[in-house]
């Protein structure tokens, strides 16, 4: 990431001539890989640019995106978080089952404590332990997705609340409020990472852990706070699938980590932390919601389909080492 | 300068590591505006002592005085709060973040919004940096910038945080003359506004280059503190060296044999540059230099863990091409690594599984691992190396460290290796092991093995080694026999070349 994700004023450099340009794309190649399948999308699938595809992408990637932006705060701090997808499911069936008697407010704050509560203690472990993240956050997983199962004795909650299922289904203009409130959420964090002290404090985390705390950063609050981020985003994306749905589900939101994590990567961040941006998720997660779709229209058995996604992820990140590498031999 | 109060004063200073005495009623003092030089052998304290000082290790006894008031215990992040910032070899920077943001990392200007002031941050970097009296990019991540300007960005920050006192630990290990030449005049700047430096190198002549005061260790304790001027390179030498020489069990004659390994202008940019020398059959040739001379990154070209750029090695007469440490073990050229925790051995498993590790990789092309025999061979090997407890189920874990490192020593013999490359043999092993260590290596000439011995410690290396190579700065800087060695003649070569080349 030679892109100033670094929270300063970009020096604007023009795309004259073609090593420079050569040079933005790679620096950009998620953005451009997205133009580029949108553009083709468009030209060789006649149901893709239409408003009923484009918004059924946005309804169901919105959700993975909020996911997405979780995700790339832990990442950050070249942490990861596996639990998203059981969490999901978790405040869906803790929303569902406490609409009923106690109202949507209270159900919905009952969902979204849920999941902030198990990220914090995601946080705690990873920061107060020694205890790897990957492994804290698998443990969780089981942990999610046992209780979800054990609340809901496995079986889906039906909502009968029709103004908050509408709630999942509406739109402005034809864009689907929670791809609008995606977006807004994109906007905060973009600016709490590149003007805040602590979101500068984040990056400074991922970048050595070690120089971070030197310097007084406070590694393991950071710590805490990005793992409780990720759960408190996870839990609105969940009530937000929940009001779609109109229904909780214990087996929902199965393997939504992956697609995070892949949506984190492929628009720049890295697994070894301190680099990314909150626009690259953005781009990242847009790019899969539409190669998603493409494959989809095209009839192209879900079977493949994992297949296929497996090996975009494995070429982002093969490109972004190579982009590394040449960074660095330029600086 | 000298009827004022030290900043920065310690005394009677004793510090040791699990018996070891590592610093022994150790003074020292720095003043306002002065470079005061810390020097001494590898070993000799010099490492220790400033982190008693950065508070990053804590003292068993003495006293550390600030501006003249006792500390009870001074932590790292006191030290930082309050003025002593210590620049260390490994730079404590951020390397994804820009050298403005680094310099204000934790002690960001806030708008009156609660957000940061991007700025004044740039403008508190550049102001800083000006005064230094150099240029920097401070917007691209410090990562992409070249060592020693990261290394003027940790001065910077350490700066911006109100320095008294200063504490560079061998600033200059990777910097070329011009970059040093940078170094200095703002290492002058900073004297002038009353700075107090501890600067810490192996480069004499940089010493009495830059220094007003010097303060000499060896083996943990004070030999001296006087004007830089009171010393010459040689009477600073001869402070530094001199101490009893042990463990002399060479046996004067040896019977050279053929030659086993020969390596011809061996050159890998930033860490060697033409080396060339022979080593044969019955011979234990030191390797000797100060850290950072190159020696271990030879080392590991040899056994093809680094390629090199230029050059051939020849094993037994043959030109061969080293791609991988297995390679080199099924050829007969094995190593035993600095850090053989590390690189060494697997410590959770037994030493049996140790010990025959190569020799399973060997056997493996065959399909089928021949337990049997390697059983009886790991046997002899322990029997024969002397190595304890006996048990080849023990966990390497649990055994002491002179028995670890026989522990590697047996697995190289099991590969069948007859070219020894022995990287700090005696690091970390108490008194008594390093002897047998010594008994084990004379053995292992006689047999005829070809020894090449990295080693710090001198002594050693003098006791040691048929012949010394010594290497400086990637090269190797001269040859002596056993007979001609002593302490003084190696390590004036060791730091003189760094007089022609910088």
């Amino acid at each position: 990431m030679r892109q100033r994700a670094i929270g300063q004023q970009v020096v604007s450099r023009g795309v004259g001539s073609s090593s420079q340009f050569i040079g933005w794309v790679s620096r950009n190649s998620a953005m451009v890989a997205l133009v580029i399948t949108f553009i083709s999308g468009s030209i060789f699938i006649p149901t893709f640019l239409t408003r009923l595809n484009l918004s059924a992408i946005l309804y169901q990637y919105s959700i993975i995106g909020f996911l997405a932006l979780g995700q790339f705060l832990v990442i950050l701090t070249a942490g990861i978080d596996l639990s998203q997808g059981s969490m999901l499911a978790l405040t869906s069936i803790v929303t569902a089952s406490l609409m009923q008697n106690y109202g949507v407010p209270v159900a919905v704050a009952g969902g979204l404590a849920a999941s902030t509560l198990l990220g914090l203690v995601n946080g705690l472990l990873v920061s107060r332990t020694k205890i790897p993240a990957f492994v804290v956050t698998l443990g969780m997983l089981g942990i999610a997705r046992g209780l979800a199962l054990l609340v809901s004795d496995s079986k889906p909650i039906s909502i009968g609340i029709e103004a908050f299922n509408d709630f999942g289904r509406s739109n402005i203009w034809g864009v689907p409020v929670s791809a609008l409130l995606w977006l807004l959420a994109g906007l905060l964090l973009t600016y709490f990472l590149t003007q805040r002290r602590l979101g500068r404090h984040i990056y400074a985390v991922g970048g050595s852990e070690e120089s971070a705390r030197l310097s007084g950063v406070d590694v393991r609050n950071i710590k805490l706070i990005v793992y409780g981020l990720s759960g408190l985003l996870t839990a609105i994306g969940g009530v937000i699938w929940t009001a779609r749905l109109g229904s909780g589900s214990p087996i929902g939101g199965n393997n939504y980590e992956m697609e995070s994590i892949a949506a984190v990567i492929v628009g720049g961040g890295s697994l070894f932390g301190g680099v990314g941006s909150i626009s690259g998720t953005v781009v990242g997660t847009l790019l899969f919601g539409i190669i998603n779709s493409i494959l989809n229209l095209v009839g192209i058995s879900p079977y493949w389909q994992g297949t296929i996604k497996g090996v975009l992820i494995l070429l982002a990140v093969a490109l972004s080492q190579v982009r590394r590498a040449t960074g660095s031999r330029q600086g | 300068m000298e009827n004022q109060e030290p900043v920065l004063k310690l005394r009677n200073i004793c510090k040791s590591f699990s018996g070891v005495q590592v610093l022994n009623n150790v003074d020292i003092d720095l003043y306002q505006g002065e470079v005061h030089c810390l020097v001494g052998e590898n070993g000799a304290g010099k490492s220790t002592l400033i982190k008693i000082m950065s508070g990053a290790y804590q003292p068993d006894r003495g006293e550390i005085l600030y501006h003249g008031n006792a500390l009870r215990s001074l932590t790292p992040r006191w030290a930082r709060a309050n003025g002593i910032n210590t620049i260390y070899q490994e730079i404590d920077l951020i390397p994804s973040l820009s050298a403005a943001e680094n310099i204000s990392l934790g002690n960001e200007p806030l708008k009156r919004s609660g957000g940061i002031d991007w700025a004044s941050v740039q403008d508190r970097a550049s102001r800083i940096l000006q005064d230094m009296g150099t240029e920097i990019d401070t917007q691209v991540p410090v990562g992409t910038l070249k060592v020693a300007y990261q290394q003027m960005v940790a001065i910077a920050k350490a700066l911006s945080l109100n320095s008294k006192v200063l504490i560079l630990d061998e600033p200059t290990a990777v910097f070329t003359s011009s970059e040093v030449e940078l170094l200095f005049s703002i290492i002058q700047r900073l004297k002038s506004q009353g700075i107090a430096i501890l600067y810490i190198s192996h480069h004499l002549d940089e010493i009495f280059k830059i220094g007003d005061r010097v303060t000499v260790l060896r083996d943990g304790n004070l030999i001296r503190t006087a004007m830089i001027a009171e010393f010459d390179k040689n009477s600073l030498i001869k402070a530094m060296v001199g101490r009893e020489i042990d463990f002399s069990l060479r046996n004067g004659h040896k019977t050279i044999r053929d030659e086993m390994l020969r390596v011809e202008g061996l050159v890998r940019s930033g860490s060697a540059e033409e080396i060339s020398f022979s080593l044969h059959g019955g011979e234990i040739v030191g390797i000797a230099g100060l850290v950072g001379a190159g020696r271990t990154e030879m080392a590991r070209m040899l056994v093809g863990a680094d390629r090199p750029d230029k050059g051939q090695i020849f094993l037994r007469g043959n030109p061969v091409k080293i791609n991988s440490p297995t390679q080199a073990l099924r050829l007969g050229l094995g190593m035993l690594p600095e850090s053989r925790k590390e690189e060494g051995l697997v410590l959770v498993r037994s030493m049996g599984e140790n010990i025959a590790y190569s020799e399973v990789e060997k056997s493996a092309s065959f399909g089928l691992v021949p337990w049997k025999r390697i059983k009886s061979s790991v046997q002899e090997l322990i029997t024969t190396l002397d190595i304890r407890p006996t048990n080849p189920h023990t966990q390497v874990y649990f055994m002491s460290g002179g028995n670890q490192q026989k522990v590697v020593l047996a697995k190289l013999l099991a590969a069948k290796c007859d070219v020894l490359i022995l990287d700090e043999p005696t690091r970390g092993v108490d008194v008594g092991a390093r002897l047998e260590i010594y008994k084990l290596m004379q053995r292992l000439k006689e047999d005829g093995k070809a020894i090449l011995m990295i080693s710090s410690d001198l002594p050693e290396i003098l006791t040691q080694a048929d012949r010394v190579l010594i290497m400086a700065r990637g090269r190797i800087a001269g040859e002596l026999s056993a007979r001609e060695a002593s302490e003084e003649k190696v390590l004036s070569i060791a730091l003189q070349l760094g007089e022609t080349t910088s």
